[in-house]
């Protein structure tokens, strides 16, 4: 008998294909949307999902399966893919000018070398055919009043009484030309600016939509024999230069735009490790994400911790404390960074009143102006997002520890101190390691903390920084791949997120052996 | 578990469901052919549909507009469009000729004669990347000093030593925060850097901007600083504000000076100011500051291309935008001067005028030399950092202004390239 959520018999039959039909029909809308704009390779993964969960759902797949698939499923497209993307992407001179394909590129850079003619001459238009059944234009120079026949074979000037006028002055009709209608210009859509008939010196006329035609000269001719491009007024001959542009070869400079995603392995990481303007800016900003990662840790585990051996012992009021300490884990961290911004603002912020009031300081700090400043603010703000965590994981921890060990050391006169450093401490940190780990993978990759307190600044612009004084990697990745348009580098942000996913990775399994180890423990 | 009827059955309902998606998705594709999708910001956006109600201004083509909560995320948008979800039309400020020129990802626009002339050279320029016209210009983005007239009075300051006595004699007694307020930041603050002698680039005599020299560190700009911004402490004496939202200090009769586009025109009205509107004075009589002339353009992505509306598109931008009626319209919503000349000549609005005027000053803002960043900045950030130097940590005015303009050089020199 069939069992679905509360389902049985036919009932559960018909609601698990009704639950795979809406998988199947939204999953076909996007496997032929994707195919509509050319996404094959989404299109294809698309396909295996849905192929997969057919399989596992309709016939007589293991049993786990019908658990896993769709965390298997999210796991492939939200972690896997945009891995495998990042990883693939770092191998790519991926980049603001290098964005589309070589194919769209070369369509391009055809239609960026189409120019007008100086007079920038435009005719009124009728579009129709000719005699022979081949498109043909009835034209109107809007300069001198002249009016033409274009066809494919070349232009003809029509002389006043062999042609007919609409209402608005165009002309209509003549002989041998019969216009569109507008049923069939419809239909025409975009094709109608792909008509080019021929006009005088390699000149033509094109249509630029119904009812207007422009004069135009293509410029850069593609040969793609020998995939270059000549350019007819200089004579200049462009060819790939290997890194995803046509360069004049007489002129390396002098490059083509738009250019194309090229693989350039292993160019942005070589960038990042030889030169200069890359290399000085990522090695100061690795060292302030490890500071910044193990100071926050150092500091939040502190506070916590201290506030947990205070709260371990019982005082008036510690359920009241308790619910107030964890407060700050409650709120939104977003919005606390944003309250936190508002605080520490220069001119209005109540960090800076407070202190010249209690006359610690005369003038008011420039928090968000000064590298120091400025990641001693980070610091503080992390350790009031982070406390209430490590209050939390220690408290559990403390409970943890058996009390008779603590009396042995009190009887052997061990003052409170010593008890904690010599047992208390050592067995806190063999239970919380792995956590403390994670907490420095996390705030190794705090991207929030970061861009939403001071944006990875300040940079000092006059120094030509590239990189702010508190940015970490994960903000200078940013900064890098999205945030300047007429500079964005995706295959070095690409290749950036690689040396913190290989950081964090290796994190990551030293905590998961060092768990491991302490189960053996 | 099925036996193998019961399996043909799901079979077949899963290829059914399947082809029904195939259709659900091609017959949208089909409509959206008959669809042009531009793209813009929250100012602009209800004007525009505004603007297109009643209007057919692609016969056979409906426009949908879609717009975004500010220029930054239409801009994080763009940044992230794609064929599959990219617009068939961006309206964005003339920054994304060169960004969009460069990537391929906006179409370059051939032009009639009758449309260009319609506009101004330099409008052309501003939206050009290397030579190729990328986008049709509407409007100018420029800005003028409002002065609250209940605490300077009705007259115009005559020179910028004018306005910073005001402030010094005034601040005590009346409790102003700052002399002048540049709402915009480092843009909104050009007027300030040319009247007092600086600016980005020099000109030619011809009157053509000369990228190969910069005139921020001329000596006048040095001296000038010194005398009109800078305390005896060698740091800021108070008067010249950039940003920060000072402009909710003028509103509240704190600022007497406030530099700002009349897209803030609404709020300075709802605060009740009385105020008039003006250029920003030289320190000699009779000469004035210059803001930055931008423009906003429509802009034809390539997009348009592969949702087969290309020429839909164009025929919406050059027939429909650049157009003298349209833009005068787009003009009384937003208080931007048009950026067509027929339209600009239909221009009744006193404050929209008073604007022009400043603008007319204004010089123009070319986005591939500002936006360029070799010397490791651009100009706005760049200008920012060497202001709250000098202001905030008191650095000496003449070094900085020297590491400064190096900077620009270098940037300029990379931009050049993009003209």
């Amino acid at each position: 008998m069939y069992r679905l959520v509360g389902f049985t018999g036919t009932p559960a039959l018909i609601l698990k294909l009704l639950l795979v039909g809406i998988v199947d029909f939204v999953g076909g809308f996007a496997i032929v949307s994707a195919l509509d704009v050319g996404s094959t390779i989404i299109a294809g993964v698309l396909l295996v999902i849905l192929l997969f969960i057919n399989w596992v759902y309709l016939f007589k797949s293991p049993t786990p399966f019908k658990f896993l698939a769709p965390g298997i499923v999210f796991l492939l497209v939200f972690v896997l893919v945009p891995i495998v993307y990042t990883v693939a992407m770092s191998g790519f001179n991926f980049r603001t000018g290098n964005e589309i394909s070589k194919e769209q590129a070369i369509e391009q850079i055809q239609i960026v070398s189409l120019s007008e003619d100086a007079e920038g001459t435009a005719f009124d238009m009728a579009i129709g055919k000719d005699a022979t059944g081949d498109y043909a234009l009835l034209l109107k120079n809007q300069i001198n009043g002249e009016v033409l026949l274009a066809t494919l074979q070349g232009v003809t000037v029509l002389a006043e009484g062999t042609y007919e006028v609409d209402e608005l002055g165009i002309p209509s009709s003549t002989e041998g030309f019969t216009r569109l209608t507008n049923k069939e210009l419809n239909q025409l859509g975009d094709e109608i600016v792909n008509l080019r008939f021929p006009y005088i010196d390699e000149s033509f006329v094109s249509p630029l939509f119904d009812g207007l035609a422009i004069l135009l000269t293509q410029d850069l001719i593609y040969n793609p024999d020998n995939d270059t491009f000549v350019s007819k007024s200089t004579g200049a001959v462009y060819a790939d230069n290997g890194n995803g542009n046509y360069a004049n070869t007489q002129k390396k400079k002098d490059v083509l735009y738009p250019g194309w995603r090229n693989v350039n392995f292993p160019q942005n990481f070589t960038g990042l490790m030889f030169d200069p303007e890359l290399r000085g800016p990522f090695i100061r900003v690795l060292i302030w994400t490890v500071a910044f990662a193990f100071l926050s840790v150092l500091t939040t585990f502190s506070l916590g911790l201290a506030l947990a051996i205070a709260m371990d012992k019982p005082i008036r009021g510690r359920r009241i404390y308790r619910s107030i300490l964890i407060l700050p884990y409650a709120i939104p961290g977003f919005l606390s960074l944003l309250i936190w911004r508002g605080m520490f603002n220069q001119d209005f912020g109540i960090i800076n009143r407070i202190l010249v009031d209690i006359g610690l300081i005369e003038t008011n700090i420039a928090w968000f102006e000064q590298a120091w400043t400025a990641r001693l603010m980070i610091i503080l703000v992390n350790l009031w997002l982070g406390f209430p965590y490590m209050y939390l994981i220690s408290s559990g921890a403390l409970q943890a520890i058996p009390s008779d060990l603590k009396e042995a050391a009190a009887i052997d006169g061990a003052s409170s101190f010593q008890s904690f450093r010599m047992i208390t401490l050592p067995l806190l940190l063999q239970i919380l390691f792995p956590l403390l780990i994670a907490s420095f993978a996390f705030n190794f990759n705090n991207f929030n903390m970061i861009y939403l307190l001071t944006g990875g600044g300040p940079r000092d612009e006059l120094a030509g920084e590239r990189a702010g004084a508190t940015d970490i990697l994960i903000s200078y990745a940013y900064n890098t791949a999205i945030s300047n348009p007429a500079d964005q580098n995706f295959g070095l942000a690409s290749a950036i997120s690689l040396f913190m996913f290989i950081i964090v990775g290796i994190l990551s399994l030293w905590s998961l052996r060092r768990t491991k180890a302490l189960e053996e423990f | 578990m099925f036996n193998a009827k019961g399996r043909l059955v799901a079979v077949a309902t899963a290829g059914a469901l399947i082809l029904s998606g195939y259709v659900a998705a091609f017959a949208p594709a089909t409509a959206a052919n008959k669809k042009i999708i531009v793209w813009t910001d929250e100012q602009r956006g209800p004007v525009m549909r505004t603007l297109l109600v009643g209007k057919t201004p692609v016969k056979g083509y409906t426009i949908e507009i879609k717009s975004y909560s500010n220029l930054d995320a239409l801009n994080a948008a763009w940044n992230s469009a794609t064929a599959a979800t990219g617009p068939d039309l961006i309206i964005s400020n003339a920054g994304l000729a060169a960004s969009g020129g460069k990537s391929g990802k906006l179409a370059p626009l051939t032009l009639p004669s009758s449309v260009k002339n319609q506009f101004s050279k330099s409008a052309w320029a501003a939206l050009s990347f290397k030579g190729k016209v990328y986008g049709v210009p509407l409007d100018v983005d420029t800005t003028a000093m409002f002065w609250n007239t209940k605490l300077f009075g009705k007259k115009s300051p005559k020179t910028f030593g004018a306005m910073v006595d005001y402030y010094t004699k005034n601040k005590a007694s009346k409790g102003l925060t700052a002399g002048f307020c540049a709402q915009e930041g480092t843009w909104g603050s050009h007027p300030v850097f040319t009247a007092l002698g600086g600016g980005a680039w020099a000109y030619k005599k011809n009157g053509e901007g000369d990228p190969t020299k910069t005139v921020f560190n001329s000596a006048a700009f040095k001296a000038n600083i010194t005398k009109y911004l800078l305390g005896t402490d060698g740091k800021s004496n108070g008067f010249f504000k950039i940003g920060g939202d000072c402009i909710n200090d003028w509103k509240a009769g704190k600022i007497p000076f406030l530099n700002t586009g009349g897209w803030n025109v609404d709020g300075i009205n709802a605060s009740g100011v009385k105020y008039k509107i003006g250029s920003v004075p030289g320190v000699k009589k009779g000469t004035f500051g210059s803001p930055w002339a931008g423009y906003q353009g429509a802009f034809v992505t390539s997009y348009a291309k592969n949702h087969g509306v290309a020429a839909a598109a164009n025929q919406f931008a050059v027939n429909f935008m650049a157009n003298a009626t349209t833009q005068a319209q787009l003009s009384t919503f937003g208080n931007r001067p048009p950026a067509n000349l027929l339209a600009a000549k239909k221009v009744k609005n006193p404050v929209l005028a008073g604007i022009a005027t400043a603008g007319s000053r204004g010089v123009l803002q070319l986005s591939a030399l500002l936006d360029a960043n070799a010397g490791g900045s651009n100009w706005y950030d760049l200008t920012g950092d060497v202001f709250n130097k000098i202001l905030v940590e008191g650095a000496a005015v003449g070094a900085t202004l020297d590491a400064a303009a190096a900077k620009l050089l270098q940037n300029f020199a990379a931009g050049a390239a993009n003209l």
